[in-house]
């Protein structure tokens, strides 16, 4: 039980990694790509998506303590087991930069346009840290108990968008073929299951409360795509002008400017969302470190992140626009390698370990 | 000793200290916001031969014991709208916010030529806000905002609070920025935005309003002497002399790919907004109807509006068919009876009132029409009625066609009012 989460704490992860790049820019540049059907990729890849939970399961109730190294360890060897991980190291720290980024931008322009990125920095990187050395369950236990400003914002940026006027978006604007490369090419905002099957060992699974798990998961889901419905109902033909997708559901509506600055409910929730989703990151991250150097010490995995983290925004990425751009064009193998090709391999090893049970 | 031990103890609170560090001594000592950055309420846009003007209508916060808000026009001239920008910073000695601007004017000039260029670097750029109240005049921008900064200090009246009432009850949507871009890259680029212009005191006040019935409002400015004074791109600006006054005849421009191709009256707008069921209110009048032996002008309220359309293609046809039911409310009289009483004598709507209005809203209706067909402007969304209901046909006839932009010259509309006195 001990620095074990809950299956709700588990579901509460979810809900706010699903959050993570996709309420903010993803809308805008996937309806610049497929027009409105950007809501039939949403719906396919959360689809996909959506079938690594019962994968997540069944692992954790084949391997009950296990951490997930050890099982890639054991059924695919030490070198597979590292490379994986290598890879899973990678997603989280570009995952981070991403999410980092464009939420920056976003709060300078919205904030703190006289500030630069080190101001920033300086506030995020220790909270991440000193949650990745305090461990899951206090960073499990502090998002729940913020899980309920967040919600309570998240649906009241929805709430107002219903209130200002909207049409019905056109669908099926684009070809099949567009659909799918659209699923393709922006596959990385995606794949967020994968935290959940790093931790795999460190949630007190109990059979009858997986629907917690499926609770959280689809409200994820159908707060997501209807984030993304009303954006286009809203915007329309200009949907790809506005990069802020939740905070413009506030923004621009003659109607509410009577009471002024209304975004600040979504400044509010995009900021706690976003520390608890960088705190996610930066564990995974670390928690991966200790798996491939077991002897290393936590502070000194908190410790790589922040250099790689810094190295890689300010002498590779640079900007906002750079990060983006990579991560739809290059990194999408990464997504489609988290969203359907890991969850494909942990359901093999879920199967081979059910069969050799059987056999014994 | 005591406080390093709570230091190595909790950790965080290095980095809490570290924080106030980098952030404390700068607050300190960092002037205060107002001093560095202006708040710009207004923006005008003019452009002469080679250059633009962009001014800017300003409030500077100052601590004062009363309400009273201190306005100033400020403008910068350049070869472009960002260098226009920076010399009116210049001129401010500030850095300029644009984020609060709730008006933006422009020239009519600038929609000789596509406007969205003239203003992508303000938008994409410099953080102004879509939603933005966007109008045209066909006066100096500056001037506009000269006037209307008194026009605030007189009458408490704001120019994106004329323009407010106009988009509720005239153009039936927002006349803002994001409108216009909703507009530009629609399937017929056409946008509709919000039309002002400045005249002398003395001059017409009634404008087309009074020539269409339709009572446009004239809002009166007691002059443009108020915290401008200076003009000619440096701080302050308009005549300082002249009395002018804001015309609001509730006119709009149609911009066809960003390009003004058409002024818009009252009854145009009127015309337009028929298929549209938000738009109530209207008057319409029918004049010397024979009613009881006598002839009588009756003036009718538009005060509820159920439509049902339908479109299909036949014969190869595009046919747009609308049933509309119109609530009509009896509102004024004029004729030989002096004491007439609506609610009795008058409640009924013979058929003879009920053919003129017929025919007059329909004229409207046709009217608005031929200059939406002559300017190939949709901006109704007949195009996407099509698409949406017979995407196939409408494709199809799409490819047809020269051009889609001429699709309007071929959709026949078929509108069959059933009007009911309310």
């Amino acid at each position: 039980m001990k620095n074990k989460i809950s299956m709700r704490q588990a579901g509460i992860i979810i809900l706010i990694l699903v959050f993570s790049n996709k309420i903010l820019l993803l809308p805008a540049l996937m309806f610049d790509f497929v027009k409105g059907d950007a809501v039939i990729s949403l719906i396919i890849m959360l689809a996909l998506e959506f079938i690594s939970l019962p994968i997540l399961l069944k692992l954790k109730s084949k391997f009950p303590e296990e951490h997930l190294f050890d099982i890639l360890q054991k059924y695919l060897s030490k070198a597979v087991a590292i490379i994986i991980y290598m890879v899973f190291l990678f997603y989280m720290m570009i995952k981070a930069i991403l999410t980092f980024s464009i939420v920056y931008v976003y709060f300078k322009e919205q904030i703190y346009q006289e500030e630069f990125v080190a101001i920033a920095l300086i506030t995020f990187l220790p909270i991440m840290n000193h949650a990745a050395i305090s461990g899951l369950k206090p960073i499990a236990r502090t998002m729940e108990l913020f899980s309920v400003v967040i919600l309570t914002g998240f649906l009241f940026c929805l709430g107002i968008a219903v209130y200002t006027p909207l049409s019905i978006p056109d669908f099926f604007v684009a070809s099949a073929g567009k659909i799918f490369s659209s699923v393709y090419k922006f596959a990385f905002p995606f794949g967020d299951f994968i935290f959940l099957f790093m931790i795999v060992d460190k949630i007190d699974y109990k059979k009858e409360q997986e629907k917690r798990l499926y609770f959280y998961t689809i409200l994820s889901f159908i707060l997501v795509i209807t984030l993304f419905t009303l954006f286009y109902a809203k915007y329309e033909l200009t949907s790809f002008m506005h990069n802020d997708a939740l905070a413009d559901l506030l923004a621009y509506s003659v109607r509410f400017n009577a009471i002024g600055r209304l975004d600040v409910i979504a400044i509010v929730t995009l900021l706690l969302s976003t520390i608890f989703q960088m705190e996610i990151f930066c564990y995974a991250f670390c928690d991966g470190v200790l798996k491939i150097f077991p002897l290393m010490d936590k502070w000194y995995a908190a410790l790589i992140f922040d250099l790689l983290f810094l190295l890689l925004y300010y002498l590779v990425i640079g900007n906002y626009e750079v990060i983006v751009d990579a991560t739809v064009k290059y990194f999408a193998p990464f997504g489609i390698f988290a969203n359907f090709v890991f969850p494909l391999i942990v359901w093999i090893i879920s199967r081979v370990k059910g069969r050799k049970n059987a056999t014994s | 000793m005591r406080l390093l031990k709570e230091f190595k103890k909790n950790p965080m609170l290095i980095v809490l200290l570290v924080i106030m560090l980098v952030f404390m001594p700068p607050a300190l000592v960092s002037p205060g916001q107002n001093r560095e950055r202006g708040v710009v309420i207004a923006i005008g846009i003019d452009k002469d031969e080679d250059e633009y003007e962009i001014s800017f209508l300003t409030f500077i916060p100052t601590p004062e014991q009363s309400y009273t808000q201190k306005n100033s026009v400020i403008s910068g001239k350049g070869e472009t709208i960002a260098k226009s920008l920076y010399n009116a910073e210049i001129v401010m000695g500030r850095k300029i916010g644009l984020s609060h601007a709730k008006t933006t004017v422009v020239n009519e000039k600038l929609l000789e030529d596509d406007v969205s260029k003239h203003i992508d670097y303000l938008s994409r750029f410099a953080s102004l806000s879509e939603n933005t109240i966007f109008v045209c005049t066909s006066s100096p921008a500056k001037e506009i905002l000269t006037t209307s900064s008194s026009l605030q200090s007189t009458v408490g009246l704001q120019l994106d609070e004329i323009i407010a009432y106009n988009a509720e009850n005239l153009y039936i949507s927002d006349t803002s920025l994001e409108a216009f871009y909703k507009g530009y890259y629609s399937r017929s680029s056409a946008s509709l935005i919000g039309y002002l212009s400045l005249t002398d005191k003395e001059g017409d006040k009634g404008g087309s309003a009074q020539s269409t019935g339709q009572g446009g409002s004239t809002q009166v400015d007691e002059g443009s002497d108020t915290s401008g004074g200076e003009s000619g791109g440096k701080q302050g600006g308009g005549s300082g002399q002249s009395q002018k006054q804001i015309t609001n005849n509730g006119e709009a421009v149609l911009l066809k790919s960003g390009k003004l191709v058409e002024k818009l009256s009252a009854n145009h707008l009127n015309g337009i907004n028929l298929l549209n069921r938000k738009s109530v209110n209207q008057i319409v009048t029918v004049k010397d109807v024979d009613y009881n032996g006598g002839k009588y002008d009756f003036s009718y309220r538009i005060k509820r509006k159920r439509i049902n359309t339908a479109t299909k293609f036949q014969n190869g046809v595009p046919i747009y068919s609308s049933h509309l039911v119109l609530g009509l409310e009896l509102v004024e009289i004029e004729g030989e009876h002096e004491r007439l009483k609506v609610n009795t004598e008058f409640s009924e709507m013979p058929p003879q009132i009920k053919k003129k209005i017929d025919e007059e809203i329909k004229k409207q209706f046709t009217e608005a029409m031929n200059i939406l067909r002559k300017n190939k402007a949709d901006v109704i969304g007949i195009h996407n009625k099509f698409f949406r209901d017979n995407r196939k046909a409408y494709k199809k006839f799409i490819k047809d066609i020269k051009s889609k932009d001429d699709f309007l010259d071929y959709v026949n509309f078929k509108i069959n009012l059933e009007l009911k006195s309310d």
